[in-house]
């Protein structure tokens, strides 16, 4: 508005006689941009141009300053620049209990000091910024007595009660409360003059003429000479709904998560007690039958013919089978359960180890090994043995057909979150179509005949790398070997 | 050996059939070794303690202060076997006695507090009895360098 004009534009209305000039020139001194208008008439007609003010000589021949300022606030452009009326003294107290101060920003008295006038003139302009700013907050704005009485009340009121301005100018505050927080506020009243100034916040809750409640969130601060209070409502309702609800859909999670938890930890330790019940009781009638026929065997001695003593064996290898059968379900149940310890792990050291211990549990096997340096990995050291164990037993496993059997461990390339562990054999091979059924439990893609084993390893190696966050996989061709490769997160397990 | 063991063995033993392959097992590993036999926790303290009468149907009942060996079964009715092994283990007189717990679980929980309570050796019960076997012999052995040694 007047970055152009320095000050602003000022309109002088009717100041012709003694001093008007002088008036003009003092203003233009300081910066206004003056535009002079002879009567009332002209200056009607020069409001459609943007002013900070309107300097209105009270006493002007024809239509008077009063007449003028009522018809400047009818026109569009005039009704919201401030008006000062300038009088001479005798008729000051006429003027401001009569009609001038109806529509009078501020009234001045001649002989004005232009420093004074240039200072109102300033005033008033940024008084009539704040003004539009008040008309257009969101925010519910109010300027409210001490006898709780609106003085001022922004648009946004009408809205959000739904109830004319106008009306809610008339009415008490306390009427508009909900009748349980009316109490409330007027304790916040006193406090409010209580703290001179400083400036409190409340939440309360108001009546819409419709019945309905809003819940509004006060910041105010009380101006004890003009007896009211100055305050910021928003209204809340929205997000006080909002919270609400998300309160409730949280408590209703943290209720289902719990209920689930409680299902799990059952679930947990009813399978802890069939697994129990698994190593104990399956195994119970298991041992007699392999007792009392070992027993059998033993009693008939030299009468057994050697077929009978070939199914006595048979009952026997039965009975060892199932029985490894069952520890290896049960170590795959518990692996479920078991706390993992992190530490790092020497993945090479571990794969020297655990071949020593395979290499000597078949005695004379000519296999070419090699070992080739892997990174170490972050990890439950037992754990990850026992993934070795498996994939380098049934490495030894099934290459012992070959006079020329090889069994290759190293590591791969495997990005930069990972590592990646690869065990490699010449042995039997397998179909790449059965690949998904290789990590099931009991799943086995050789005849017992072929190659004994319970169908548990790869299921538990792969469980292991899974808790480790991992991933495992194999590849390979009937007669062609087979590969199996892991890989575990760098970071070690989630 | 097998007269370092001649006395006396008392197997702790709720299921009867159980015991017939325990019974089998020891006498294949230290011959005509006489058994006791208790079927629950109640009854082999009252053996081994002197606190009631013996009640002991597969062989003629030793006096427990020439017992050699105690073979205890964990899961047994009343008295479990933890509670008889740590009664036995804080009675001056029946503390000497070896106990080898013959139990099905495999549990670390279990072996460890078997092994706290005082326990001189743990056999999982196998489906074949070497292990056992071994663990008798060697407590047999035992004995039998004590007896030397006296």
């Amino acid at each position: 508005m007047g970055t152009q004009s320095g000050a602003g534009r000022v309109l002088i209305v009717g100041a012709g006689g003694e001093g008007g000039s002088e008036l003009e020139a003092a203003l233009k001194e300081r910066g206004f941009d003056v535009v002079s208008a002879g009567s009332g008439a002209e200056a009607l007609k020069l409001l459609d141009e943007d002013f900070a003010a309107v300097l209105l000589d009270a006493s002007m021949p024809g239509m008077d300053g009063a007449q003028t300022a009522e018809l400047a606030g009818r026109c569009e452009r005039g009704r919201g620049t401030p008006i000062i009326f300038m009088t001479g003294e005798c008729k000051a107290r006429e003027f401001a209990d009569g009609r001038g101060a109806r529509c009078a920003y501020e009234c001045v008295f001649k002989p004005h000091a232009p420093q004074m006038l240039s200072a109102k003139i300033a005033h008033a302009h940024v008084n009539d910024q704040c003004g539009r700013f008040f008309s257009l907050s969101l925010d519910m704005l109010g300027v409210i007595g001490f006898d709780d009485r609106p003085r001022e009340l922004s648009a946004s009121w009408e809205s959000t009660l739904g109830c004319a301005r106008k009306e809610l100018l008339g009415m008490r505050l306390d009427d508009l409360l909900h009748p349980d927080d009316r109490a409330a506020a007027r304790q916040r009243v006193a406090e409010l003059r209580a703290a001179a100034g400083a400036p409190l916040t409340w939440e309360n809750r108001i009546l819409r003429r419709d019945g309905t409640c809003r819940r509004l969130l006060w910041r105010a601060a009380a101006f004890e000479r003009d007896e009211v209070y100055y305050a910021a409502v928003r209204d809340v309702t929205e997000s006080r709904d909002m919270e609400e609800r998300v309160r409730g859909l949280n408590a209703e999670l943290e209720k289902r998560v719990s209920a689930r938890t409680a299902e799990l930890e059952a679930a947990n330790r009813e399978l802890e007690a069939f697994a129990y019940s698994v190593s104990h009781d399956l195994r119970a009638p298991l041992r007699k039958i392999d007792g009392f026929s070992g027993i059998l065997a033993r009693r008939c001695g030299a009468g057994l013919d050697e077929e009978s003593r070939r199914l006595i064996k048979v009952i026997g290898e039965g009975c060892s089978l199932m029985g490894r059968l069952i520890d290896d379900l049960l170590e795959f149940s518990r692996l479920g359960r078991k706390e993992m310890r992190s530490g790092d792990v020497d993945m090479t050291a571990l794969a020297r180890g655990v071949l020593e211990d395979l290499l000597k549990q078949a005695p004379g096997r000519r296999v070419d090994i090699r070992l080739l340096p892997l990174p170490s990995a972050r990890g439950d050291a037992a754990l990850l043995r026992q993934v070795l164990v498996n994939l380098l037993s049934n490495a030894l496993k099934f290459t012992r057909g070959r006079p020329d059997a090889e069994v290759e461990i190293g590591a791969a390339a495997g990005g930069e979150a990972e590592n990646v562990y690869f065990v490699k054999d010449n042995g039997a091979g397998f179909d790449m179509r059965h690949a998904g059924k290789l990590f099931g439990v009991f799943q086995r893609l050789h005849t017992s005949e072929e190659f004994e084993g319970t169908g548990i390893g790869l299921a538990l190696a792969s469980r292991i790398v899974k808790r480790h966050g991992g991933r495992i996989w194999a590849q390979g061709a009937p007669g062609a070997g087979a590969t199996f490769s892991f890989a575990l997160p760098r970071g070690g397990p989630p | 050996m097998t007269a370092a063991l001649a006395a006396d063995v008392l197997l702790v033993e709720d299921d009867a059939q159980e015991a017939e392959l325990a019974l089998d097992a020891l006498r294949r590993a230290c011959g005509e070794a006489r058994v006791a036999v208790a079927r629950d926790g109640e009854e082999a303290l009252d053996f081994v303690l002197g606190r009631g009468g013996p009640a002991a149907p597969a062989a003629p009942a030793a006096p427990a202060a020439v017992l050699r060996l105690i073979l205890l079964d964990l899961k047994l009715p009343k008295v479990d076997g933890f509670d008889v092994l740590s009664a036995l283990k804080s009675d001056a007189a029946a503390k000497v006695i070896p106990v080898v717990i013959l139990t099905a679980s495999k549990m670390d929980q279990d072996i460890l507090r078997s092994y706290r309570l005082g326990a001189n050796g743990y056999v999982v019960k196998p489906v074949d009895f070497e292990e056992f076997s071994e663990a008798v012999r060697a407590v047999s052995a035992f004995w039998l360098a004590l007896n030397r040694g006296v």
